[in-house]
């Protein structure tokens, strides 16, 4: 067991919060970024995912929208 | 230090709605690119993107939820009526194709041969697999509501099986829906039979695959103690959910299989 009531004061002992992470913690982190390192990784690979395709999808839709020569 | 007044959650400022939007952006012109152009590049990044953030947003949701405590009852009740009006949505996305269905196999042109099934289409007998698929959705409705039941009840190992086992028979339903649409002798290129057919079952198929999803989120969540015996509405939107997509079912075995046949 890691936790348990300590013996005369019943008092929980050996279940410390997790350093690593507090969720309720006002830090004035947002949700998204709560873990740091992690969400950071996470969310900037989404960012430069769509931010990244929203540019290419434009071009593309430039040159679809472009008129083909008669043959 | 400042407390609301209120029982609303006013969430953190959120990059997922705007991300997501694009996502959206980048799958329907990638669709567009893959049919017209022959490239997928944008199709996959789209998808990729979404899938990013379906999974950032759902987390974020678990957090503000279960580790922040944010989920007041009128927090739950708002999302009640969300959960509710989005399956109607959906409803209303189905009733669309079985629309398109009847309208087609009420009245046959003289191109399919004045008559449906149309000439020279063979369907799938209904008293073979798609009976079974059918025995296979109303038995997981059955587990699932056991599930919520043993969650009500506190009874862990119960509803861990029970869930378990709905998952599992989405799976065989999937599993068998996949092989039947492999061996079917007919394709969607089939008239306007395997039109309505493939498209109807097939984003039937889809939603199944999207609700074993949400139901294996309900799962690890169960296992790692997130749900409470009153409060576990995750849960409950994915058994609805469930539920709807069996009722789907109902119609579209009753009316394109059997009806159809």
């Amino acid at each position: 067991m890691y936790y348990r009531f300590s013996a005369v004061t019943q008092r929980l002992v050996g279940a410390a919060a997790s350093a690593a992470y507090s969720p309720q913690k006002a830090d004035g982190l947002p949700v998204h970024l709560k873990r740091g390192v992690p969400d950071r990784l996470l969310y900037r690979t989404t960012m430069a995912l769509t931010i990244g395709g929203t540019i290419y999808c434009l071009v593309a839709l430039y040159m679809a929208s472009q008129p083909r020569n008669q043959k | 230090m400042a407390h609301q007044a209120h029982s609303y959650h006013m969430v953190d400022p959120s990059p997922w709605p705007i991300f997501g939007a694009a996502a959206a952006l980048l799958t329907t012109s990638g669709l567009i690119m893959w049919f017209h152009y022959n490239s997928s590049m944008l199709l996959t990044l789209g998808l990729i993107s979404m899938l990013l953030v379906m999974l950032q947003w759902w987390r974020d949701i678990v957090r503000e939820s279960t580790f922040q405590g944010h989920h007041t009852p009128t927090v739950q009740k708002g999302l009640r009526y969300g959960m509710i009006l989005f399956i109607t949505s959906e409803a209303f996305f189905f009733l669309g194709f079985f629309w398109a269905f009847f309208h087609s196999s009420l009245a046959p042109t003289p191109e399919l041969g004045g008559q449906w099934p149309p000439t020279g289409i063979k369907p799938l007998n209904p008293m073979e697999v798609p009976l079974l698929n059918t025995a296979i959705l109303l038995a997981s409705g059955v587990t699932v509501t056991w599930a919520h039941h043993s969650i009500t009840e506190g009874n862990r190992k119960h509803a861990i099986h029970a869930l378990t086992l709905t998952i599992l028979l989405g799976f065989y339903f999937t599993a068998l829906q996949a092989m039947e649409y492999h061996e079917a002798p007919f394709s969607i290129a089939d008239s306007v039979y395997g039109s309505t057919f493939f498209v109807a079952t097939g984003f039937h198929g889809l939603h199944v695959i999207i609700g074993s999803s949400f139901l294996t989120v309900c799962l690890f969540r169960l296992i790692k103690f997130h749900f409470t015996s009153d409060h576990h509405f995750g849960f409950e939107a994915a058994a609805w959910y469930w539920h709807f997509v069996d009722v789907i079912w109902l119609f579209l075995y009753m009316t394109i299989y059997w009806w159809g046949s």
